[in-house]
């Protein structure tokens, strides 16, 4: 059992390398999207309402991976338009497609989110904002959006949790990310303890996670009266958040 | 061929290879559902019990397996309590032939599995919000505990939980597709199948989206409507 | 004053309390509490708040199990020293359907409406026919003006409205006893009246009720009986002249000047 992990490790290392970068480099592209797109989303009169809908429907309805699929098969089926705008590269390598997949996947959910959060900023203290005389550009820069981020924050931090584990499908696509080496040591060696070290692994990195996440929050709140014990725990926002309504 | 031959109902199309598919999909997580929500049931009530060794056990088993990723939990199912089972026959009877744990016996239980540890944490959170002064009324009448629990909690459970387990079964047909991974002939699967003969990838998995999606936004009306009616005397939902 | 049924009256004992213990921990609340009530008997429970009134309510119901004392009810004996057993499970029962609890915060079930509130005790408990419930359920909530909200849900009612839904379930079950926890505590103070109307009503018809209340004039006018309860003790007893007009000890005679 140990033999295997001394033997393969570093495989394993460079695979959680690889889900690390996918992970963080989609959630950070998502992040710079899903801003704006959330507050184009929250705002009522706005004409890209139904747009933004449609989008974070479609990727929180279906399966991630018929996404990633859609995305990394189907382009084949447009090779030639592809190659002519000059994108091929892109929908050619799994990595790229894997990452275009996860980063709009990951967008959709903190649409929600943002939308929500920025739904529970407290109508007074923009009021406030308004009556001092601020530009709306100053009421989103020191008001509404320090708020929306420490309300979402929790839920942000279950959404990465998320697609930490989601990314876990990438290997279908024969990305050599974490599960994509541990499928390959099981199929050289059928045994079964491989799945144990990586299941260890995975826990490891998403415990790492939620307790660096926790450190920052406790960062964010520490100028707020909000006793900690109002706050639900970790483990029930991740339940909430599991796709929240 | 035009794309609708494609997906047309007979010998050239593929559409009744789709809708088996379909069936499938919906027979595994029909399948799943009541043995998650039971499973999700004994974890709360392990969760909220007195002894310690349960509640222990219930947060070891909700953490583990909320911090795995599922097609993991699926590959552990299906070669791990395969080759359990195989090492157990072979040890009962050498002579014994290979046993095939069935992908959809191991679909089951992984997602299974899956569904208890999460609707384990929202029924004890329902659980949790339930105003204890409801459950005083019940006892202070006279109402047996068992009277109490029925007639009062779980109804209100119930209500509490809904929106999370609604949340939870649409995750569930979702996560069914992870079962194609290990040959299951699901609607994913059936439509990797068509790709590989037909060469329009775009084509099927646009459609298996489609449809997916359609399911997804099915139940969640079909939810909304439920939390209506279960929200039904209640002013401000505190969700 | 308006009413005030004479205490001396010889009726039957409904419900002792003798030498009743409860601790929470390392702090005992009630120390030692014994009282009588007596069919028609409305005893008033004030004290300052933490002095263990509602706790001692709670205890009678057995919503909170005493560590010491006895406790008689219709022939029931209840020795809270003893060990619990199954048969303390089916007593423990039997005398809460004979007793009829109004909480504070009212408790009405939310997910039923006014008249499912009122006649679900009457059904499972009592085991009586849904038309035979449903029937008294509809006659108290006429009696405490509501019968035009039988199908409301509680949610949608007024605190004032809520609380006198809880006195008719509570009395749908005919207990022996009425306990009131503080029943106006939670209202708005131009609903308070409607709840106290109710309850002198019934005292006027003869129930034996235990209140515990801050309302003083509502002890004053309709108790038979007022007890004070001071740091778990009863530190002074007697007909409301008594307790209101003479009375006695430092702590209550404070306790009464912060009041009025």
């Amino acid at each position: 059992m140990f033999d295997l992990l001394i033997n393969y490790w570093p495989k394993l290392a460079q695979g959680a390398l690889l889900t690390l970068q996918l992970t963080f480099s989609a959630v950070v592209i998502a992040a710079l999207l899903s801003l704006p797109l959330a507050i184009l989303r929250a705002s009522p009169s706005s004409i890209w309402q139904w747009p933004i809908r449609f989008f974070v429907s479609f990727f929180r309805g279906t399966p991630l991976l018929a996404q990633l699929f859609l995305v990394y098969y189907g382009s084949g089926q447009f090779r030639i338009e592809l190659t002519e705008i000059g994108l091929w590269w892109l929908f050619r390598d799994p990595f790229y497609c894997a990452l275009l997949t996860f980063s709009l996947n990951s967008c959709a959910y903190q649409i929600e989110i943002l939308r929500g959060s920025l739904q529970a900023v407290s109508k007074g203290e923009i009021e406030a904002a308004v009556a001092i005389g601020m530009t709306k550009f100053q009421q989103y820069q020191k008001i509404i959006l320090p708020h929306c981020y420490r309300i979402g924050f929790p839920a942000l931090g279950n959404e990465i949790i998320l697609l930490l584990k989601g990314s876990a499908i990438a290997s279908v696509i024969t990305l050599m990310d974490l599960m994509g080496h541990t499928r390959r040591v099981f199929s050289q060696t059928f045994d079964i303890s491989i799945y144990l070290w990586v299941a260890l692994m995975y826990l490891l990195i998403t415990s790492v996670f939620v307790w660096l996440w926790r450190k920052i929050e406790q960062r964010l709140n520490r100028h707020t009266q909000r006793s900690q014990s109002n706050q639900p725990d970790t483990n029930q926002q991740i339940t909430e958040s599991a796709h929240g309504a | 061929m035009n794309w609708l031959d494609y997906l047309s109902y007979g010998p050239s199309g593929w559409g009744d290879e789709l809708l088996a598919g379909l069936g499938v999909t919906a027979a595994l997580a029909l399948t799943t559902l009541p043995f998650g929500l039971i499973g999700g049931f004994l974890v709360a009530a392990a969760a909220a019990s007195p002894s310690v060794a349960l509640r222990r056990s219930a947060l070891f088993f909700t953490t583990t397996i909320r911090g795995l990723p599922e097609l993991l939990s699926l590959f552990i199912i299906y070669h791990g309590v395969g080759m359990l089972l195989n090492n157990t026959l072979k040890w009962i009877d050498p002579k014994a032939g290979f046993f095939e744990l069935s992908p959809f016996v191991a679909g089951t239980v992984a997602l299974s599995l899956v569904f208890a540890g999460y609707s384990g944490e929202v029924l004890r959170g329902a659980w949790q919000a339930l105003d204890r002064g409801q459950r005083e009324a019940a006892l202070a009448i006279g109402m047996t505990r068992w009277q109490t629990f029925r007639r009062i909690e779980l109804i209100q459970i119930f209500r509490l939980a809904l929106p999370g387990l609604g949340n939870l079964w649409i995750n569930l047909i979702k996560d069914t597709a992870l079962v194609s991974v290990i040959a299951l002939n699901d609607l994913m699967r059936m439509a990797n199948i068509a790709v590989g003969f037909t060469k329009k990838p775009f084509l099927f998995f646009i459609t298996v989206c489609l449809i997916y999606w359609l399911i997804c936004m099915l139940f969640e009306l079909l939810l909304n409507a439920l939390e209506k009616r279960a929200n039904r005397g209640r002013l401000n939902r505190q969700s | 004053m308006a009413h005030n049924p004479n205490p001396s009256q010889n009726l039957p004992t409904l419900l002792t309390l003798d030498d009743l213990h409860k601790s929470y921990g390392p702090i005992e609340v009630l120390k030692g509490v014994s009282l009588q009530a007596q069919q028609k008997d409305v005893i008033s429970i004030i004290g300052a708040s933490g002095s263990g009134k509602s706790t001692l309510l709670r205890c009678i119901n057995l919503l909170e199990q005493p560590n010491a004392g006895q406790m008689q009810i219709q022939g029931n004996t209840l020795d809270f020293a003893a060990p619990a057993s199954r048969a303390r499970t089916a007593q423990v029962t039997a005398i809460r359907t004979q007793l009829g609890m109004v909480f504070q915060q009212f408790n009405l079930w939310t997910h039923l409406t006014v008249l499912e509130n009122v006649m679900l005790g009457p059904c499972t408990v009592l085991k009586q026919p849904r038309e035979q419930a449903q029937a008294r359920a509809l006659s108290l909530l006429e009696r405490v003006g509501l019968s035009a909200k039988s199908h409301s849900y509680p949610d949608h009612l007024s605190g004032g409205q809520q609380q006198r839904v809880a006195i008719a379930r509570a009395l749908a079950m005919d207990p022996q006893v009425m306990l009131f926890d503080e029943p106006t505590s939670a209202l708005d103070p131009e609903l308070v009246s409607e709840v106290l109307l109710v309850m002198r009503e019934l005292a006027q018809e003869g129930r034996t009720m235990i209140v515990v209340t801050h309302e003083m004039r509502f002890a004053q006018e309709v108790s038979s009986q007022v007890i004070f309860l001071e740091q778990g003790k009863i530190a002074e007893q007697g007909p409301p002249q008594l307790i209101f007009e003479q009375p006695q000890c430092a702590a209550l005679k404070r306790f009464l000047s912060n009041q009025f």
